[in-house]
């Protein structure tokens, strides 16, 4: 018995700066322009805080931007942020919210459920598709909502009306845009920075616990390690034996140090200083 | 001191927080105070000194791409309010980018805006370091020809550079063969002797335990053994590595010398800059 595709199977490509986004705003709302300003720049952390600040004092439409916006950055940090997707859900149906916000809301929550796994997805979609005035917003709800109903006959045949406007409008769709929102499978570790992972992960599991935090250097041995395998696959066992090799005489050298958060010092010996002439940098 | 470029005298009141953020080290945050500064401030050349702030904050964290997206407003906001503070800013951002063909570009244009001589001197020097960083020392000579003051130390530095021998890392790669030998030739003797004891301690581990048939501790000693001769091999190389890249450090801090440009926050958003010796 065959199983049936469905959209869940992949997640949906996700529009790095949603440049867009600032374009609408930008006229409109003064007060949000650093906001999106650090959006823009991807700094995610900042632009949340920034938006939230702007909320706090703004009235109606404004505000709505900016939990928008605060909104989205939040979902940027940490795709799986439920209070970022209600947020969302709750801008895309008020009523009273102006529409192009509405449909933002509908269109990025349409992607965050999506890549969850809910069933509202091709809702928000539809209503981003069928609502908004801005054309790069009509280009991307069109072509992620062509993606979702490709990947669901059940779903396209009850969808037949939509599917067929999708149908015609897809030629218009420029290639950066099928570029953007095709689906893809969520990114996993290279077959050659998985035994350093299973290694480090079962050093921090059954061994670190008993024998405490041994490593006087900064970042602590395990992680050198994860990072030194993430980056070179293999190379990184060769990296880590250095490493151990050198650690006595980078704490003595007393060079680089570093103060940590729980206080105490640690001596920095990044895996840049040992694998730049690898990448070939001067 | 040199003072470089202007604004109104706004004083420091309206960025007494940013001040505040850059002081506790947090420089994100001060950056992103001083947009807001500049976001909000009516008039052009404050606006250029504010964004040019920000990017020297953001300069402070190492976030190299967003300080040039700075220095890129502050231009925009006033075009020809700030040239010598964006190019030292710039030619800095580059030499943290190691795009050293751009930070000697910036270098040459702030040593041929600069009026004071103690600022060309300070170009001359660091265009000079940027050369040597691309290990064109022909090219960094002659920044030093140019340059106005007394810079006979870096000269004797660049020379005494040019006379000495870099380490060969494939040689050390080579050597590192030999447990710990790789160490040894790039100077670094107390790495050497535990890598040698090291390696010499699971071999001998892997020969007991092949002669008593114990094939299963075999097997682990072998694979830990291979670890740390992988890791002879590659210290070998990067030792090397690492004793030239000592080696042209040394010999940049002796080119730039002992002078640093810092901006003055008493003068801000005017955009002061002074010399740290």
């Amino acid at each position: 018995m065959s199983v049936p595709r469905t959209a869940a199977h992949k997640i949906p490509g996700l529009a790095p700066g949603i440049f867009f986004f600032g374009l609408s705003l930008a006229a409109a709302a003064a007060p949000l322009d650093l906001a999106v300003d650090l959006f823009a720049e991807g700094q995610w952390a900042a632009a949340r805080t920034e938006a939230r600040r702007v909320q706090t004092h703004a009235v109606a439409a404004e505000a709505d931007r900016a939990r928008l916006l605060a909104a989205i950055s939040a979902l940027r940090l940490n795709p799986g942020d439920e209070s970022a997707r209600a947020d969302l859900a709750a801008l895309w149906q008020a009523p009273a919210a102006d529409l192009e916000t509405r449909c933002m809301a509908a269109y990025e929550f349409g992607l965050a459920d999506w890549a969850a796994g809910g069933a509202q997805a091709p809702a928000a979609l539809e209503f981003a598709f069928l609502q908004t005035r801005q054309v790069p917003l009509f280009w991307r709800a069109g072509c992620s909502l062509y993606f979702y109903l490709k990947a669901d006959r059940r779903l396209r045949k009850e969808k037949a009306a939509v599917w067929q406007s999708l149908q015609s409008c897809r030629d218009a769709w420029p290639l950066e845009v099928w570029r953007e929102c095709r689906p893809r499978r969520p990114a996993g570790h290279s077959l050659g920075s998985r035994p350093g992972k299973w290694i480090v992960q079962f050093y921090r599991a059954q061994i670190a616990p008993a024998i405490g935090a041994r490593c006087d250097l900064e970042p602590s041995c395990s992680e050198y390690f994860q990072q030194a395998s993430r980056a070179h696959g293999l190379l990184g066992i060769p990296l880590m034996a250095d490493r151990f090799v050198r650690e006595p005489s980078v704490v003595a050298a007393k060079e680089k140090p570093v103060e940590m958060p729980g206080g105490g010092i640690r001596y920095a010996d990044p895996v840049s200083d040992h694998d730049f002439w690898l990448k070939g940098t001067p | 001191m040199v003072a470089l470029c202007a604004a109104s005298a706004w004083g420091e009141g309206p960025a007494r927080l940013a001040l505040d953020l850059s002081a506790e080290g947090r420089h994100e945050a001060a950056a992103i105070e001083f947009r807001r500064l500049a976001l909000a401030d009516p008039v052009a050349t404050n606006a250029a000194g504010w964004f040019w702030l920000a990017a020297h904050e953001y300069a402070q964290e190492g976030a190299w791409e967003q300080s040039n997206r700075m220095l890129d407003r502050a231009e925009d906001a006033a075009p020809l309010a700030l040239p010598i503070p964006v190019a030292w800013r710039r030619a800095e951002n580059a030499l943290g980018e190691r795009d050293w063909t751009s930070a000697a570009f910036h270098f040459d244009s702030l040593r041929l805006k600069a009026d004071a001589d103690d600022l060309r001197e300070f170009a001359a020097r660091g265009a000079a370091a940027a050369r040597l960083r691309e290990k064109n020392l022909a090219d960094a000579r002659q920044a030093l020809a140019v340059a106005p003051g007394d810079v006979a130390a870096a000269r004797q530095a660049l020379d005494r550079y040019a006379t000495g021998r870099d380490k060969r890392p494939w040689l050390g790669g080579v050597l590192g063969l030999v447990p710990g030998l790789g160490y040894v030739y790039s100077g670094e003797y107390a790495n050497a002797a535990r890598s040698l004891i090291l390696n010499s301690l699971f071999l001998w581990g892997m020969v007991e335990t092949a002669t008593d048939d114990q094939w299963g501790v075999f097997a682990v000693l072998t694979f830990a053994e291979f670890t740390w001769y992988s890791g002879s091999i590659y210290g070998g190389i990067d030792a090397a590595h690492r004793f030239n890249q000592r080696r042209l450090d040394g010999a940049v801090t002796h080119v730039r010398g002992e002078t640093r440009l810092l901006p003055d926050p008493m003068q801000i958003p005017v955009i002061w800059l002074t010399f740290d010796y």
